[in-house]
């Protein structure tokens, strides 16, 4: 057993870094997946909605520790090899991309047809529509729920402590192993969480008040 | 040759018909009021003059060409026939200067400091030229629905399509938005317009089509259709809205 030491402390924000890379990962991609399920699935053709109904209903139903449990340990077996941040951050992404794809599908319909008619009155194409007219509306009316999951995702990434990614959640088991201060050092883990997470939650609530 | 051409067109949703043989020609330049109570039908037929709605039968013709529900070719109709609603439908997260810049941008007609320049002329011939960067929603709706008219003139469209373009306005903005109306058919403007204002169709309009029951039950002059009509369902409709 060692004193808790500037060592320890180090080791714990390499991990908040890593915490912070697969958010922002997670964030990109499934950002530009939840787009496009988001749209996909507001589609009139039953073909066209159904496979984002499908990754919607996948990945809102299956726990997400699941979901990287396959990716990690499943890829792995076929002989290639993942890496854990590779892994972790697919499988996030895809989490990701369920529930901001229902989030924004959500705005989609919340804008009136009215819109709609008005943009293709003037002439516009589908993707015009969508582009100009219509995403920044929905992606506006949208931003509380948005960044209120993007609070959640910030904690989903804990779950990749589990296949033996060292990032935040995992950095603080790893140091109280040695240490066995749990108090203080998950204290801190707890406090870095919310160091990122606070901020976003004020964030959301002051956008539930902007005026579009 | 007239510029729109409507053949025994009819519209139904479903079983449910709600416009009966309408067979109307309306020149180049001319001004043509519908009137008549709510759920006449006007509103759908305005609507299916720019393909909004689609016709169930007969046949319409917009500039010689039969109307055509191919994506291209409803885009190319709404370059030459463009519409204003009554919901005004301004995009409330642009400002009023890209509002009416979009049209000429999307289309390809203007690059983007022309299309500006455009969006300030038209702005300026509907009197607002001290609101370019405003947001639709720091206007009063009259001013919005002037912006909304600005928009669809930035099309540099053949016809101007008007859906009760007063009928959401307080009563002391409609003037405002009737006097641009009413130099634009001055200009000589094709407009067909859908309007509850019988004063103002009778004074802005060449011809005024009253619809009954999904048809058009009555068509003519202007003047002398409102102080003549002829038809007992014109006459009921005309003393109940006086």
């Amino acid at each position: 057993m060692r004193e808790f030491s500037q060592n320890h402390m180090i080791l714990i924000l390499q991990g908040l870094g890593w915490t912070m890379a697969l958010t922002l990962a997670a964030m990109i991609f499934g950002g530009i997946l939840g787009l496009l399920v988001a749209v996909l699935r507001s589609s009139p053709n039953r073909w066209v909605s159904l496979p984002s109904a499908v990754l919607i209903r996948l990945f809102q139903g299956i726990p997400l520790v699941v979901v990287i449990f396959m990716i990690y340990f499943g890829i792995a077996r076929t002989g290639y090899n993942v890496s854990p941040f590779v892994a972790c951050a697919v499988g996030l992404s895809l989490f990701a991309a369920a529930f901001l794809g229902e989030i924004w599908r959500g705005a989609l319909l919340a804008i009136p047809r009215a819109q709609w008619e008005s943009a293709d009155s003037l002439g516009m194409t589908s993707f015009q529509m969508l582009r100009i007219a219509i995403l920044p509306q929905a992606l506006r009316l949208s931003a509380p729920a948005t960044v209120g999951f993007l609070v959640q995702l910030v904690k989903a990434t804990s779950v990749c402590s589990m296949v033996g990614f060292v990032e935040l959640m995992r950095a603080g088991q790893m140091v109280n192993g040695t240490t066995f201060d749990s108090f203080r050092v998950f204290g801190i883990v707890a406090a870095l969480y919310l160091l990122i997470n606070l901020p976003m939650s004020f964030a959301a609530k002051r956008l539930e008040k902007l005026k579009l | 040759m007239s510029l729109i051409e409507l053949n025994a067109v009819t519209k139904s949703y479903g079983s449910h018909q709600v416009i009966y043989d309408a067979t109307l020609s309306i020149a180049a330049g001319e001004v043509i009021a519908l009137i008549g109570k709510s759920g006449s039908g006007k509103s759908t037929l305005l609507r299916c003059l720019n393909g909004l709605e689609q016709i169930s039968g007969g046949s319409l013709r917009i500039a010689g060409t039969p109307i055509s529900y191919e994506k291209a070719k409803l885009r190319a109709l709404r370059r030459k026939v463009a519409i204003v609603f009554q919901g005004y439908n301004l995009f409330p997260h642009l400002t009023v200067e890209d509002n009416v810049a979009l049209a000429p941008r999307v289309t390809g007609k203007a690059s983007g400091t022309e299309a500006l320049k455009l969006a300030h002329r038209y702005l300026e011939r509907v009197g607002l030229a001290d609101k370019f960067r405003a947001h639709p929603r720091d206007l009063s709706g009259g001013q919005q629905q002037r912006v909304a008219i600005a928009r669809a003139l930035a099309v540099q469209p053949e016809i101007l399509l008007l859906d009760e373009v007063t009928a959401a306005l307080d009563p002391e903005l409609v003037g405002e938005v009737l006097t641009v109306l009413g130099e634009l058919a001055e200009q000589g403007l094709t407009m067909v317009l859908v309007t509850h204002e019988i004063a103002f169709a009778r004074r802005a309009a060449n011809r005024i089509a009253f619809m009954h029951q999904g048809r058009l039950h009555e068509v003519g002059p202007a003047e002398a259709t409102i102080s003549q009509p002829r038809t007992a369902e014109l006459q009921k409709f005309l003393s109940a809205v006086r």
